[in-house]
């Protein structure tokens, strides 16, 4: 057996002092051997972060190791002299972070920055180092590396500054790679490629990689044994599969029930009951027995160790006989009734356009202009309790299409209809009523919410400004039940948004959108800032709503597997166009459009025994300001067919049951494309209704 | 955080330097249990993620923070004792300020008087007591006025930006193109010297500065999506800028206005040593030093004490414009635009 080349053995690490002094991390264990790649997974506050800055041997302003010791190859990191220290970063142990500019110096050339490291850390000539970073960049597949060594970090696209960063921790073949959510603010087809190229790494170097991330299907793609942290502490730790397969910790088995999965549609989502403990709150007793359903007494009194459960499986559970997977308890929902045919759609968008020009010259009145076409060109419609999702990467147009419709916007071209009247595209021309009938609820609730107002001048305000007469003499009622249908307590009217938790400001959004008694309501990445666990609730109480006052939802969102689980119909956008349209169980299987498919390939699965096809998209989304000829995606679709794609662009094709195709290539070979997810037993997955499919096309 | 210099890896090594350097701006953030705004909207970025922690921490009140701060303790305290003196002067001055004593003209200070008397036989220290009133009056009636109108002028033109922002601006700058105290004394030529007019004038002065600096942390709150929320409510321009904006620019305002103050005492100072602040017989700091000049060399302590008085104001006021700063913009108490 290989030993170990991180061992961190019983970590202890406080903030503070006294009585505010925070465990952040209590007892944790873990080792890591060459050539494996150890997830450490959990949710915001669980101290992930903490340990493997500890694992650098740095500890934050603050913090102090209070007991335990970080061993690297043997040698004790935290009683290292700092010299020492200094000479292990970057020559043997390298970290990645999330955000790569933030690693990466504006003004310099990327080339200069992995020369400077390479000639301080090995000793390296210019003229060596200058051919060991091309190829690095050739590793890490850049395209042209000795052409991308002279260009500055604001010249790359995110993805490329990601592998830049990769390269300068791989620089001086590190023992061990720390990687810290390395792809958290990617998009998903970037992400694949990112991870695909973590995989490579590992094979090709032989190097120990600590991949930290929130995100369960990230660790099923990467990771060879998984640590799940929770309030500081290991719960459970066991190789990917077994993880996945056999999980013995309620909080486990908790995130997979609350984490949306495309391979299992119309399995109602479980959200983990109560919010996540501040870092380092502990009184004694299991620190999940708060939300645990199989929690008993002695869970409250008695704090449990970390027991063997299997061969090389922990968890940290008194009762981790009785655990089981929850998605086999959940019940299998019946497809809700999606838009009734025969209503007149809610909000139909047509043939919308939103150009901006910008102008090129110095001086103001300078006429050299170009035009950025953000929006070109897109029609939908929603119907009654409809939800229909708006799907893309950044950069396609979505958010640009959601202040439209909402009217933040001017000089937008096209038309747009609610309930079959005109709307104007600017805000101010619009009735008081199609204001109220029109509501909107942000991305970031820390940003949508003013932090000076309590949440009920934030809920009143639309309640007095549209149902004023309604209302009149008792507000404070009003508020107060549209608190509760959002589920949140009375006692909340008079906090302010920063005394809230994240799902619980969030919830205030919707209620403040629901306030105003709207038929539709524009949804823009409401969950992407959530944590999993609450991210659950926010989805299913959107659904109960929807259930129960029938609203209709535009949701934005760059998450396929939230998508799949809240939406009727999807829109697919690139480049400020509409690719694809239909129902959504139709769009994630075949027929495809080619950049659907490679979505759905891309998508990181919380399972590991899924099969999926390995669809990869070379570069990165073009500028609107200068979109390719012909069909937008040609310059990355692996399904290209010749020059009609450059030349033309493409038609909407239809596929039947509403399922419409902007693409060149015929129908017939598109419906004979394989399904991108597989289970690994070759048996299909059963991701739709058992109703047959339409044989042909039929007029 | 220069503390934590000699931990960084590797001398000349930007690389680790950036890392760590943001590695302890996420620790940092991580650590104390705060929610920082995102700076950029990354979809589920691990910075950018909410907090999804109970944040309930009794974080103690700003007053008893500000108390233990000792620069606004120490600034504070001496803006008080001169607010309590400027308050009971009449009662604590050993003579009415106006008093002649003609036979004991230019006398030294002494048990009967502490400070001296001027050309007249007046009791310099009693002048000083009763002039901290006006003083008083003067700096913090035109520091209100500056402000009140600067900070409106400066958040329209944060929010509405393109043309109003651009002739708002240019006016300011046109405005604040003259010397403050050439600006002073213009309008006062024009309106002639009366107290009145002295706080027009400095808060004509005032007002383009204030405008400028709240300006910039209203383009700052503007990006906020509580505004775009407004906006799609249909709210009106003057809502948003007094509801929606305005409570969340007071920290900037708090501390804007406390080093106005102190600008304020010093232009009244020069005001009334150029004889167009308060006029005689009323007693005034600046028109003191103006008079005692003359007779420097006979009687210093006609300029000495009114010279001491200034500044030991206008340091009281720095200090405690230096700790409300540092305790409501750079502390983790100020929510929204400001951190």
């Amino acid at each position: 057996m290989t030993s170990p080349v991180l061992s961190i053995k019983d970590l202890h690490l406080s903030y503070g002092s006294g009585p505010n002094r925070v465990r952040a991390v209590r007892g944790v264990n873990f080792d890591i051997n060459p050539g494996e790649v150890l997830g450490v997974v959990g949710e915001s506050g669980c101290g992930k972060s903490t340990v493997a800055f500890a694992a650098m041997g740095y500890v934050a302003p603050g913090g102090q190791i209070t007991q335990g010791e970080i061993l690297y190859q043997g040698k004790n990191i935290t009683t290292m002299r700092s010299s020492d220290l200094q000479r292990l970063r970057g020559n043997e142990i390298a970290m990645i972070f999330q955000n790569p500019l933030t690693s990466l110096n504006p003004s310099m050339t990327v080339g200069e920055q992995v020369i400077e490291v390479l000639e301080q850390h090995a000793g390296m000539r210019e003229s060596e180092a200058r051919q060991r970073a091309i190829d690095l960049f050739e590793s890490v597949h850049l395209p042209s590396p000795s052409e991308v060594l002279d260009r500055y970090p604001h010249q790359l696209s995110g993805g490329q500054q990601q592998r830049v960063v990769i390269a300068m921790g791989m620089a001086c073949d590190p023992a061990l790679l720390i990687m810290d959510e390395p792809t958290t603010g990617l998009d998903v087809t970037t992400e694949a490629t990112i991870l695909d190229l973590v995989a490579e790494l590992k094979e090709k170097t032989n190097a120990a990689i600590l991949y930290i991330t929130h995100n369960l299907g990230v660790i099923a793609r990467v990771a060879d044994r998984v640590v799940v942290m929770y309030s500081g502490e290991v719960a459970e730790e066991a190789t990917v599969t077994e993880l996945f397969e056999r999980p013995r910790h309620p909080y486990t088995t908790g995130l997979m029930g609350a984490v949306p999965d495309v391979t299992r549609a119309g399995i109602e989502l479980r959200p983990i009951p109560g919010q996540l403990p501040r870092p380092g709150s502990y009184d004694g007793g299991c620190a999940f027995a708060p939300r645990c359903s199989y929690a008993r007494d002695v869970c409250h009194d008695e704090h449990p160790a970390l027991d063997p459960v299997g061969e090389s499986h922990f968890a940290r559970c008194f009762f981790s006989e009785e655990v089981s997977l929850s998605r086999e308890e959940s019940s299998y929902v019946p497809e809700e009734e999606g838009a009734r045919e025969d209503s007149a759609p809610v909000l139909q968008i047509e043939n919308l356009k939103k150009y901006y020009e910008q102008s090129l010259g110095i001086l103001p009145w300078s006429s050299k202009k170009r035009v950025v076409k953000a929006v070109d060109g897109v029609s939908f419609e929603i119907g009654e309790r409809e939800t229909l999702a708006l799907v893309g990467e950044s950069g396609c147009g979505k958010t640009t299409l959601s202040s439209a419709i909402v009217g933040l916007l001017d000089d937008v071209d096209g038309g747009m209809l609610l309930n079959g009247e005109s709307l104007q595209s600017s805000v101010k021309r619009r009735s008081k009523d199609q204001r109220q009938e029109l509501q909107i609820v942000f991305q970031n609730p820390d940003s949508s919410l003013n932090p000076a107002h309590t949440i009920f001048e934030i809920i009143s305000r639309p309640l007095k400004l549209f149902r004023g007469e309604e209302v009149k003499g008792r507000v404070q009622e009003e508020v107060t039940s549209i608190l509760e249908s959002v589920n949140l307590h009375e006692s909340y009217l008079w906090r302010h948004p920063s005394q809230l938790s994240g799902g619980e400001k969030q919830r205030v959004g919707i209620a403040r959108a629901l306030a105003a008694n709207p038929k539709v309501i524009i949804c823009d990445e409401p969950v992407s800032a959530l944590d999993v666990s609450v991210q659950a609730t926010v989805l299913n109480l959107l659904k109960r709503l929807q259930r129960d006052h029938g609203y209709s939802y535009l949701f934005i969102s760059h998450d396929l597997s939230v998508v799949r689980y809240l939406s009727h119909r999807v829109v697919v956008m690139y480049l400020g166009h509409v690719m694809e349209v239909g129902p959504t169980n139709n769009v994630f299987e075949p027929p495809y459009h080619p950049y659907t498919e490679a979505l759905t390939s891309a998508i990181p699965l919380p399972n590991p025994g899924i099969e999926q096809s390995q669809i990869r998209l070379e570069g990165s989304v073009p500028s609107a300001a200068d979109p390719p000829s012909g069909c937008p995606f040609q310059t990355r679709c692996p399904r290209k067919i010749g020059s009609i794609c450059e030349e033309e662009f493409p038609p909407l094709q239809d596929a039947g049951d509403g399922h419409q195709i902007r693409c060149h290539i015929p129908m017939e070979e598109l419906r004979s494309v394989k399904p991108v997810i597989r289970i690994r037993d070759d048996r299909e997955v059963k991701t739709r209704d058992p109703e047959p499919e339409p044989q042909s096309v039929t007029d | 955080m220069t503390i934590y210099s000699t931990d960084s890896p590797g001398d000349g090594d930007l690389r680790g330097l950036t890392r760590l350097n943001s590695a302890i701006a996420d620790a940092d953030s991580g650590a104390s249990g705060s929610s920082k705004p995102p700076q950029s909207p990354n979809p589920g970025g691990s910075s950018s993620r909410l907090d999804e922690t109970s944040d309930e921490v009794d974080s103690p009140s700003l007053f008893s923070q500000a108390v233990r701060t000792p620069t606004v303790a120490i600034g504070g305290g001496l803006l008080l004792l001169f607010l309590v003196v400027a308050l009971i002067a009449p009662i604590i001055a050993p003579y009415s300020p106006t008093e002649f004593h003609t036979a004991r003209s230019f006398e030294g200070p002494s048990r009967d008087f502490l400070l001296g008397t001027d050309q007249f036989g007046r009791d310099t220290l009693s002048r000083i007591l009763v002039g901290t009133r006006s003083i008083f009056i003067v700096s913090f009636s035109a520091t209100a006025f500056g402000v009140v109108i600067g900070t409106i002028i400066g958040l329209a033109a944060g929010y509405y930006g393109n043309k109003t922002d651009e002739i708002l601006m240019r006016i300011s700058d046109g405005v604040m193109s003259f010397p403050s105290l050439l600006l002073a004394l213009f309008v006062l030529t024009m309106f002639g010297p009366a107290i009145i007019n002295v706080i027009i004038a400095i808060g004509i002065v005032f007002i383009p500065r204030v405008a400028r600096i709240i300006r910039s942390v209203a383009l700052d709150i503007r990006t906020n999506q509580f505004i775009q929320a407004a906006e799609a409510r249909g709210e009106r321009g003057f809502y948003i800028i007094l509801r929606e904006m305005l409570p969340n620019a007071w920290p900037p305002i708090v501390v804007e206005s406390s080093i106005r103050v102190s600008y304020a005492i010093l232009i009244s100072a020069s005001l009334g040593f150029l004889g167009l602040g308060v006029q005689e017989p009323t007693p005034d700091w600046g028109l003191m030093i103006s008079q005692g000049r003359n007779v420097i060399s006979v009687a210093p302590w006609l300029t000495l004490a009114p010279a001491i008085a200034i500044s030991t104001l206008v340091i009281a006021t720095n200090i405690f414009a230096d700790g409300l700063s540092r305790l409501l913009l750079a502390g983790g108490r100020v929510e929204g635009a400001n951190e």
